[in-house]
Protein backbone atom coordinates (compact mmCIF):
# COMPACT_ATOMS: atom_id res chain seq x y z
CA UNK A 1 0.00 0.00 0.00
CA UNK A 2 2.96 2.28 0.37
CA UNK A 3 2.72 3.28 -3.24
CA UNK A 4 -0.99 3.11 -3.74
CA UNK A 5 -2.06 5.78 -1.23
CA UNK A 6 -0.13 8.62 -2.77
CA UNK A 7 -1.53 7.50 -6.11
CA UNK A 8 -5.07 7.37 -4.73
CA UNK A 9 -4.67 10.83 -3.24
CA UNK A 10 -3.33 12.17 -6.49
CA UNK A 11 -6.29 10.62 -8.33
CA UNK A 12 -8.72 12.20 -5.87
CA UNK A 13 -6.95 15.52 -6.23
CA UNK A 14 -6.98 15.15 -9.98
CA UNK A 15 -10.72 14.50 -9.96
CA UNK A 16 -11.25 17.45 -7.64
CA UNK A 17 -9.30 19.68 -9.97
CA UNK A 18 -11.30 18.50 -12.94
CA UNK A 19 -14.22 20.43 -11.53
CA UNK A 20 -12.39 23.72 -11.33
CA UNK A 21 -12.28 25.86 -14.40
CA UNK A 22 -8.84 27.05 -15.30
CA UNK A 23 -7.75 30.25 -16.91
CA UNK A 24 -7.40 30.41 -20.66
CA UNK A 25 -4.15 29.20 -22.15
CA UNK A 26 -1.64 31.73 -23.29
CA UNK A 27 -3.03 31.58 -26.81
CA UNK A 28 -5.90 34.03 -26.84
CA UNK A 29 -8.50 32.90 -29.30
CA UNK A 30 -10.59 35.32 -31.20
CA UNK A 31 -14.08 35.18 -29.72
CA UNK A 32 -15.64 35.73 -33.10
CA UNK A 33 -14.12 32.51 -34.45
CA UNK A 34 -15.98 30.37 -31.96
CA UNK A 35 -19.11 30.63 -34.07
CA UNK A 36 -17.35 28.85 -36.91
CA UNK A 37 -17.61 25.04 -37.03
CA UNK A 38 -14.27 24.80 -38.81
CA UNK A 39 -12.59 26.88 -36.13
CA UNK A 40 -14.19 24.80 -33.37
CA UNK A 41 -12.92 21.64 -35.09
CA UNK A 42 -9.36 22.92 -35.10
CA UNK A 43 -9.60 23.62 -31.37
CA UNK A 44 -11.11 20.20 -30.65
CA UNK A 45 -8.28 18.60 -32.64
CA UNK A 46 -5.74 20.62 -30.71
CA UNK A 47 -7.06 20.31 -27.15
CA UNK A 48 -8.84 16.97 -27.26
CA UNK A 49 -7.58 14.80 -30.15
CA UNK A 50 -3.95 15.80 -29.69
CA UNK A 51 -4.32 16.70 -26.03
CA UNK A 52 -6.72 15.09 -23.59
CA UNK A 53 -7.10 11.93 -25.64
CA UNK A 54 -3.39 11.25 -25.36
CA UNK A 55 -3.48 11.07 -21.57
CA UNK A 56 -5.58 9.02 -19.15
CA UNK A 57 -8.92 10.59 -18.45
CA UNK A 58 -8.14 10.22 -14.76
CA UNK A 59 -5.08 12.41 -15.19
CA UNK A 60 -5.33 16.07 -14.09
CA UNK A 61 -4.22 16.99 -17.60
CA UNK A 62 -7.49 15.66 -19.04
CA UNK A 63 -9.50 18.28 -17.18
CA UNK A 64 -6.93 20.95 -17.97
CA UNK A 65 -7.20 20.28 -21.71
CA UNK A 66 -11.00 20.46 -21.45
CA UNK A 67 -10.73 23.68 -19.49
CA UNK A 68 -8.39 25.14 -22.08
CA UNK A 69 -10.86 24.32 -24.81
CA UNK A 70 -13.74 25.79 -22.82
CA UNK A 71 -11.71 28.92 -22.11
CA UNK A 72 -10.88 29.29 -25.80
CA UNK A 73 -14.44 28.70 -26.96
CA UNK A 74 -17.08 28.32 -24.25
CA UNK A 75 -19.70 27.25 -26.77
CA UNK A 76 -18.26 23.81 -27.65
CA UNK A 77 -20.62 21.28 -26.04
CA UNK A 78 -18.21 18.38 -26.57
CA UNK A 79 -15.68 19.98 -24.20
CA UNK A 80 -18.18 19.93 -21.32
CA UNK A 81 -19.20 16.34 -22.05
CA UNK A 82 -15.59 15.22 -22.16
CA UNK A 83 -14.89 16.92 -18.86
CA UNK A 84 -17.98 15.36 -17.27
CA UNK A 85 -17.33 11.79 -18.42
CA UNK A 86 -14.54 10.74 -16.00
CA UNK A 87 -16.28 12.52 -13.14
CA UNK A 88 -19.47 10.55 -13.52
CA UNK A 89 -17.55 7.29 -13.75
CA UNK A 90 -16.09 8.07 -10.33
CA UNK A 91 -19.36 9.07 -8.67
CA UNK A 92 -18.81 12.84 -8.60
CA UNK A 93 -22.28 13.87 -9.71
CA UNK A 94 -22.14 17.39 -8.29
CA UNK A 95 -19.36 18.25 -10.73
CA UNK A 96 -20.37 16.03 -13.63
CA UNK A 97 -24.04 16.82 -14.07
CA UNK A 98 -23.82 20.63 -14.35
CA UNK A 99 -21.23 20.06 -17.08
CA UNK A 100 -23.62 17.72 -18.88
CA UNK A 101 -26.40 20.27 -18.46
CA UNK A 102 -24.14 22.81 -20.13
CA UNK A 103 -23.40 20.39 -22.99
CA UNK A 104 -27.14 19.84 -23.48
CA UNK A 105 -27.84 23.57 -23.35
CA UNK A 106 -25.32 24.10 -26.13
CA UNK A 107 -26.19 21.10 -28.29
CA UNK A 108 -29.33 19.23 -27.26
CA UNK A 109 -29.43 17.41 -30.58
CA UNK A 110 -26.17 15.63 -29.74
CA UNK A 111 -26.13 15.38 -25.94
CA UNK A 112 -29.69 15.23 -24.63
CA UNK A 113 -30.04 11.49 -25.20
CA UNK A 114 -26.57 10.90 -23.76
CA UNK A 115 -27.58 12.74 -20.58
CA UNK A 116 -30.72 10.60 -20.46
CA UNK A 117 -28.51 7.53 -20.78
CA UNK A 118 -26.31 8.72 -17.88
CA UNK A 119 -29.37 9.32 -15.72
CA UNK A 120 -30.81 5.94 -16.61
CA UNK A 121 -27.70 3.77 -16.22
CA UNK A 122 -25.33 5.75 -13.99
CA UNK A 123 -27.42 7.74 -11.52
CA UNK A 124 -30.65 5.70 -11.63
CA UNK A 125 -32.64 8.91 -12.03
CA UNK A 126 -35.32 7.21 -14.07
CA UNK A 127 -37.83 10.07 -14.05
CA UNK A 128 -35.13 12.50 -15.20
CA UNK A 129 -33.97 10.09 -17.89
CA UNK A 130 -37.51 9.64 -19.19
CA UNK A 131 -37.92 13.40 -19.46
CA UNK A 132 -34.73 13.62 -21.51
CA UNK A 133 -35.63 10.72 -23.80
CA UNK A 134 -39.16 12.02 -24.39
CA UNK A 135 -37.76 15.43 -25.26
CA UNK A 136 -35.11 14.14 -27.64
CA UNK A 137 -37.57 11.75 -29.30
CA UNK A 138 -39.57 14.79 -30.39
CA UNK A 139 -36.83 15.96 -32.71
CA UNK A 140 -35.03 12.63 -33.31
CA UNK A 141 -37.82 10.02 -33.31
CA UNK A 142 -35.58 7.30 -34.71
CA UNK A 143 -32.47 8.30 -32.82
CA UNK A 144 -30.23 5.92 -30.93
CA UNK A 145 -27.89 6.14 -28.00
CA UNK A 146 -25.29 3.56 -27.00
CA UNK A 147 -26.55 1.07 -29.61
CA UNK A 148 -30.17 1.29 -28.46
CA UNK A 149 -33.31 3.16 -29.41
CA UNK A 150 -34.69 5.76 -27.05
CA UNK A 151 -37.67 3.46 -26.52
CA UNK A 152 -35.28 0.86 -25.08
CA UNK A 153 -34.11 3.28 -22.38
CA UNK A 154 -37.67 4.48 -21.77
CA UNK A 155 -38.56 0.83 -21.23
CA UNK A 156 -35.77 0.41 -18.68
CA UNK A 157 -36.86 3.55 -16.83
CA UNK A 158 -40.52 2.57 -16.75
CA UNK A 159 -39.65 -0.95 -15.66
CA UNK A 160 -37.51 0.36 -12.80
CA UNK A 161 -40.30 2.73 -11.76
CA UNK A 162 -42.77 -0.17 -11.70
CA UNK A 163 -44.71 1.08 -14.74
CA UNK A 164 -44.69 -2.35 -16.33
CA UNK A 165 -47.49 -1.79 -18.81
CA UNK A 166 -45.77 1.29 -20.20
CA UNK A 167 -42.43 -0.55 -20.17
CA UNK A 168 -43.99 -3.34 -22.23
CA UNK A 169 -45.24 -0.77 -24.74
CA UNK A 170 -41.77 0.82 -24.86
CA UNK A 171 -40.05 -2.50 -25.60
CA UNK A 172 -42.65 -3.28 -28.25
CA UNK A 173 -41.81 0.05 -29.86
CA UNK A 174 -38.11 -0.74 -29.54
CA UNK A 175 -38.69 -4.09 -31.26
CA UNK A 176 -40.73 -2.46 -34.03
CA UNK A 177 -37.99 0.12 -34.64
CA UNK A 178 -35.32 -2.58 -34.82
CA UNK A 179 -37.41 -4.71 -37.16
CA UNK A 180 -37.70 -1.72 -39.46
CA UNK A 181 -40.17 -1.03 -42.23
CA UNK A 182 -39.40 -4.33 -43.93
CA UNK A 183 -39.82 -6.22 -40.67
CA UNK A 184 -36.56 -8.09 -41.23
CA UNK A 185 -34.25 -6.40 -38.72
CA UNK A 186 -32.61 -8.49 -36.01
CA UNK A 187 -33.68 -7.77 -32.43
CA UNK A 188 -30.95 -7.00 -29.90
CA UNK A 189 -30.70 -9.78 -27.31
CA UNK A 190 -30.96 -7.27 -24.47
CA UNK A 191 -34.23 -5.95 -25.85
CA UNK A 192 -35.50 -9.52 -25.69
CA UNK A 193 -34.06 -9.94 -22.21
CA UNK A 194 -35.71 -6.81 -20.84
CA UNK A 195 -39.02 -7.52 -22.55
CA UNK A 196 -38.82 -10.86 -20.74
CA UNK A 197 -37.94 -9.20 -17.46
CA UNK A 198 -40.96 -6.89 -17.71
CA UNK A 199 -43.18 -9.92 -18.35
CA UNK A 200 -41.51 -11.67 -15.38
CA UNK A 201 -42.30 -8.72 -13.14
CA UNK A 202 -45.91 -8.96 -14.29
CA UNK A 203 -45.88 -12.72 -13.53
CA UNK A 204 -46.64 -13.43 -17.19
CA UNK A 205 -44.50 -16.52 -17.25
CA UNK A 206 -45.38 -17.79 -20.73
CA UNK A 207 -44.35 -14.47 -22.27
CA UNK A 208 -41.27 -14.34 -20.03
CA UNK A 209 -40.19 -17.77 -21.21
CA UNK A 210 -40.76 -16.88 -24.83
CA UNK A 211 -38.69 -13.67 -24.69
CA UNK A 212 -35.88 -15.18 -22.63
CA UNK A 213 -35.61 -18.24 -24.88
CA UNK A 214 -35.34 -15.93 -27.89
CA UNK A 215 -32.65 -13.99 -26.05
CA UNK A 216 -30.74 -17.18 -25.28
CA UNK A 217 -31.01 -18.26 -28.89
CA UNK A 218 -29.10 -15.12 -29.85
CA UNK A 219 -26.73 -15.24 -26.86
CA UNK A 220 -26.78 -18.63 -25.08
CA UNK A 221 -24.47 -17.55 -22.25
CA UNK A 222 -26.54 -14.49 -21.29
CA UNK A 223 -26.30 -14.83 -17.48
CA UNK A 224 -29.38 -12.82 -16.59
CA UNK A 225 -31.59 -14.48 -19.21
CA UNK A 226 -30.62 -17.86 -17.76
CA UNK A 227 -31.11 -16.62 -14.21
CA UNK A 228 -34.59 -15.17 -14.75
CA UNK A 229 -35.61 -18.14 -16.86
CA UNK A 230 -34.61 -20.30 -13.89
CA UNK A 231 -36.79 -18.17 -11.59
CA UNK A 232 -39.64 -18.50 -14.10
CA UNK A 233 -39.22 -22.27 -14.09
CA UNK A 234 -39.18 -22.27 -10.29
CA UNK A 235 -42.40 -20.24 -10.23
CA UNK A 236 -43.97 -22.86 -12.48
CA UNK A 237 -42.66 -25.77 -10.43
CA UNK A 238 -40.20 -26.91 -13.11
CA UNK A 239 -37.32 -27.56 -10.72
CA UNK A 240 -35.08 -29.57 -13.08
CA UNK A 241 -35.21 -26.90 -15.79
CA UNK A 242 -34.62 -24.21 -13.15
CA UNK A 243 -31.45 -25.98 -11.95
CA UNK A 244 -30.26 -26.30 -15.53
CA UNK A 245 -30.60 -22.56 -16.15
CA UNK A 246 -29.02 -21.66 -12.82
CA UNK A 247 -26.06 -23.88 -13.75
CA UNK A 248 -25.85 -22.11 -17.09
CA UNK A 249 -26.01 -18.68 -15.42
CA UNK A 250 -23.30 -19.61 -12.95
CA UNK A 251 -20.99 -21.06 -15.61
CA UNK A 252 -21.50 -17.99 -17.76
CA UNK A 253 -20.65 -15.59 -14.93
CA UNK A 254 -17.60 -17.62 -13.93
CA UNK A 255 -16.56 -17.63 -17.58
CA UNK A 256 -16.73 -13.84 -17.69
CA UNK A 257 -19.93 -13.52 -19.72
CA UNK A 258 -22.02 -10.46 -18.96
CA UNK A 259 -25.01 -8.53 -20.33
CA UNK A 260 -22.67 -7.26 -23.05
CA UNK A 261 -23.27 -3.56 -22.85
CA UNK A 262 -20.36 -1.17 -23.32
CA UNK A 263 -20.86 0.56 -19.98
CA UNK A 264 -21.27 -2.54 -17.87
CA UNK A 265 -17.83 -2.02 -16.34
CA UNK A 266 -18.92 1.29 -14.87
CA UNK A 267 -22.43 0.60 -13.61
CA UNK A 268 -24.82 -2.26 -13.09
CA UNK A 269 -27.66 -2.45 -15.58
CA UNK A 270 -31.22 -3.00 -14.31
CA UNK A 271 -31.80 -6.62 -13.36
CA UNK A 272 -28.12 -7.48 -13.55
CA UNK A 273 -27.10 -10.28 -11.19
CA UNK A 274 -23.89 -11.74 -9.80
CA UNK A 275 -22.88 -15.23 -8.73
CA UNK A 276 -24.24 -14.38 -5.27
CA UNK A 277 -27.82 -14.04 -6.52
CA UNK A 278 -27.47 -17.21 -8.58
CA UNK A 279 -26.32 -19.11 -5.48
CA UNK A 280 -29.17 -17.62 -3.47
CA UNK A 281 -31.69 -18.83 -6.04
CA UNK A 282 -30.49 -22.41 -5.52
CA UNK A 283 -31.69 -22.42 -1.92
CA UNK B 1 -26.68 25.91 47.34
CA UNK B 2 -22.95 25.44 47.06
CA UNK B 3 -23.56 22.10 45.28
CA UNK B 4 -25.77 23.58 42.57
CA UNK B 5 -22.99 24.51 40.12
CA UNK B 6 -21.32 21.07 40.06
CA UNK B 7 -24.76 19.48 39.69
CA UNK B 8 -25.57 21.74 36.79
CA UNK B 9 -22.23 20.94 35.19
CA UNK B 10 -22.82 17.22 35.62
CA UNK B 11 -26.33 17.55 34.19
CA UNK B 12 -25.02 19.47 31.19
CA UNK B 13 -22.29 16.92 30.66
CA UNK B 14 -24.80 14.07 30.84
CA UNK B 15 -27.03 15.92 28.40
CA UNK B 16 -24.07 16.40 26.08
CA UNK B 17 -23.37 12.67 26.04
CA UNK B 18 -27.05 11.91 25.59
CA UNK B 19 -27.31 14.02 22.45
CA UNK B 20 -26.91 11.97 19.27
CA UNK B 21 -23.32 11.94 18.05
CA UNK B 22 -22.45 13.50 14.73
CA UNK B 23 -20.73 11.42 12.13
CA UNK B 24 -16.99 11.47 12.00
CA UNK B 25 -16.39 13.80 9.10
CA UNK B 26 -13.14 15.50 8.21
CA UNK B 27 -13.17 18.43 5.86
CA UNK B 28 -9.92 18.68 3.97
CA UNK B 29 -8.91 20.99 1.16
CA UNK B 30 -9.89 18.49 -1.51
CA UNK B 31 -13.06 17.08 0.04
CA UNK B 32 -14.84 15.61 3.01
CA UNK B 33 -13.79 12.31 4.51
CA UNK B 34 -15.39 9.81 6.83
CA UNK B 35 -11.96 8.53 7.75
CA UNK B 36 -8.50 9.79 6.93
CA UNK B 37 -6.60 6.83 8.33
CA UNK B 38 -4.01 5.38 6.02
CA UNK B 39 -2.86 1.83 6.50
CA UNK B 40 -0.05 -0.15 4.97
CA UNK B 41 -0.48 -3.73 3.99
CA UNK B 42 3.10 -4.91 3.33
CA UNK B 43 1.85 -7.43 0.79
CA UNK B 44 0.52 -4.57 -1.33
CA UNK B 45 3.48 -2.25 -0.94
CA UNK B 46 4.48 -2.56 -4.57
CA UNK B 47 1.00 -3.00 -6.03
CA UNK B 48 -0.32 -0.60 -8.66
CA UNK B 49 -3.64 1.16 -8.06
CA UNK B 50 -6.13 1.18 -10.93
CA UNK B 51 -9.74 2.34 -11.26
CA UNK B 52 -12.45 -0.23 -10.44
CA UNK B 53 -13.67 -0.33 -14.01
CA UNK B 54 -10.31 -1.51 -15.31
CA UNK B 55 -10.47 -4.65 -13.16
CA UNK B 56 -14.17 -5.55 -12.91
CA UNK B 57 -14.05 -4.19 -9.36
CA UNK B 58 -17.74 -3.57 -8.71
CA UNK B 59 -18.91 -5.17 -5.45
CA UNK B 60 -20.05 -8.71 -6.26
CA UNK B 61 -23.72 -8.24 -5.41
CA UNK B 62 -26.57 -7.00 -7.54
CA UNK B 63 -27.82 -3.47 -6.86
CA UNK B 64 -31.13 -4.96 -5.72
CA UNK B 65 -29.37 -7.14 -3.14
CA UNK B 66 -27.39 -4.17 -1.85
CA UNK B 67 -30.54 -2.04 -1.59
CA UNK B 68 -32.25 -4.80 0.38
CA UNK B 69 -29.30 -5.35 2.72
CA UNK B 70 -28.66 -1.64 3.27
CA UNK B 71 -32.35 -1.02 3.96
CA UNK B 72 -32.41 -3.83 6.52
CA UNK B 73 -29.25 -2.42 8.10
CA UNK B 74 -30.82 1.02 8.47
CA UNK B 75 -34.02 -0.42 9.88
CA UNK B 76 -32.27 -2.09 12.82
CA UNK B 77 -32.21 1.21 14.72
CA UNK B 78 -35.77 2.14 13.78
CA UNK B 79 -34.73 5.64 12.86
CA UNK B 80 -36.46 7.57 10.14
CA UNK B 81 -34.69 9.94 7.78
CA UNK B 82 -35.91 12.39 5.18
CA UNK B 83 -34.33 14.12 2.17
CA UNK B 84 -33.44 12.87 -1.29
CA UNK B 85 -30.22 12.70 -3.24
CA UNK B 86 -26.96 10.79 -3.39
CA UNK B 87 -24.36 9.80 -0.80
CA UNK B 88 -21.14 8.52 -2.34
CA UNK B 89 -18.18 6.94 -0.56
CA UNK B 90 -14.89 6.67 -2.44
CA UNK B 91 -12.10 4.44 -1.18
CA UNK B 92 -9.41 1.94 -2.15
CA UNK B 93 -9.50 -1.85 -2.05
CA UNK B 94 -5.99 -3.13 -1.54
CA UNK B 95 -4.39 -5.92 -3.50
CA UNK B 96 -5.49 -8.46 -0.88
CA UNK B 97 -9.16 -7.43 -1.17
CA UNK B 98 -9.39 -5.30 1.99
CA UNK B 99 -11.19 -1.97 1.96
CA UNK B 100 -8.84 0.73 3.15
CA UNK B 101 -10.19 3.02 5.87
CA UNK B 102 -9.51 6.34 4.14
CA UNK B 103 -12.91 7.22 2.68
CA UNK B 104 -14.07 10.33 0.91
CA UNK B 105 -17.75 11.23 1.11
CA UNK B 106 -19.66 13.22 -1.52
CA UNK B 107 -23.26 14.30 -1.12
CA UNK B 108 -25.74 15.89 -3.49
CA UNK B 109 -29.45 16.46 -3.55
CA UNK B 110 -31.68 14.79 -6.13
CA UNK B 111 -30.79 17.51 -8.64
CA UNK B 112 -27.05 16.88 -8.17
CA UNK B 113 -26.45 20.11 -6.25
CA UNK B 114 -24.09 19.96 -3.27
CA UNK B 115 -26.02 19.05 -0.17
CA UNK B 116 -25.59 17.55 3.28
CA UNK B 117 -27.81 14.78 4.56
CA UNK B 118 -28.29 14.36 8.27
CA UNK B 119 -24.94 13.19 9.64
CA UNK B 120 -26.64 10.26 11.38
CA UNK B 121 -27.82 8.90 8.03
CA UNK B 122 -24.37 9.30 6.48
CA UNK B 123 -22.87 7.53 9.50
CA UNK B 124 -25.32 4.68 9.14
CA UNK B 125 -24.56 4.28 5.45
CA UNK B 126 -20.87 4.33 6.20
CA UNK B 127 -21.39 1.72 8.91
CA UNK B 128 -23.16 -0.42 6.32
CA UNK B 129 -20.31 0.05 3.87
CA UNK B 130 -17.96 -1.27 6.53
CA UNK B 131 -19.97 -4.50 6.72
CA UNK B 132 -19.20 -5.30 3.07
CA UNK B 133 -16.33 -7.77 3.20
CA UNK B 134 -16.46 -9.56 -0.14
CA UNK B 135 -14.55 -7.11 -2.30
CA UNK B 136 -12.86 -8.78 -5.22
CA UNK B 137 -9.13 -9.13 -5.40
CA UNK B 138 -7.91 -7.84 -8.74
CA UNK B 139 -5.13 -8.78 -11.11
CA UNK B 140 -3.64 -6.85 -13.95
CA UNK B 141 -1.10 -8.41 -16.29
CA UNK B 142 -0.65 -11.23 -13.81
CA UNK B 143 0.02 -8.97 -10.82
CA UNK B 144 -2.24 -8.41 -7.82
CA UNK B 145 -3.25 -4.76 -7.81
CA UNK B 146 -5.18 -2.36 -5.61
CA UNK B 147 -8.07 -0.39 -7.05
CA UNK B 148 -10.08 2.67 -6.13
CA UNK B 149 -13.82 2.41 -6.26
CA UNK B 150 -16.97 3.97 -4.89
CA UNK B 151 -20.40 3.10 -3.63
CA UNK B 152 -23.29 5.52 -4.02
CA UNK B 153 -26.58 5.30 -2.17
CA UNK B 154 -29.45 6.95 -3.97
CA UNK B 155 -31.89 8.16 -1.34
CA UNK B 156 -35.50 9.17 -1.95
CA UNK B 157 -37.38 10.61 1.03
CA UNK B 158 -34.90 8.98 3.37
CA UNK B 159 -35.18 5.53 1.78
CA UNK B 160 -32.44 3.77 -0.18
CA UNK B 161 -33.78 3.22 -3.68
CA UNK B 162 -30.58 2.31 -5.52
CA UNK B 163 -26.97 1.42 -4.88
CA UNK B 164 -24.48 2.41 -7.57
CA UNK B 165 -22.40 1.24 -9.42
Amino acid sequence: MGKSWPLFLSLVLALARLGHCQQPTSTKMAAGGCGSKAYQDTLVARFLDRGAHRVSYLSPQWGQYCDSLIAACPNIAYAYQQKAMPLIKCGDYAKAMPLMDQAVALDANRWLAYRGFLKCIFTKDYAGALTDFRRVAQFKPNGREMDHTYAFFAGLCNMEMGNYKQAEADFNQDIALQRGAAGQGEIHFNTLFYAGLVAFNRKQYAATQSYLEQCLKAYPQHPEANYYLALTCQAQGKEAAARQHLDAAQHALLGGYRLNEDNIFYANYPGQVTEFEVMQARR
Amino acid sequence: MSNSKPKLTITLLLLLFYLPGRSQNFVLEHGEYMDTTTTRNPICAKAMTLPYFAVDGKYPRSSATLVREATAFLRRNNRKFGSSGYVTFRFVIDCAGFRQPMTQVLQTDANYAAFHFRPELVSELYAFLKTLKDWRTANYSGHAISYFTYLTFKITDGKIVAVIP
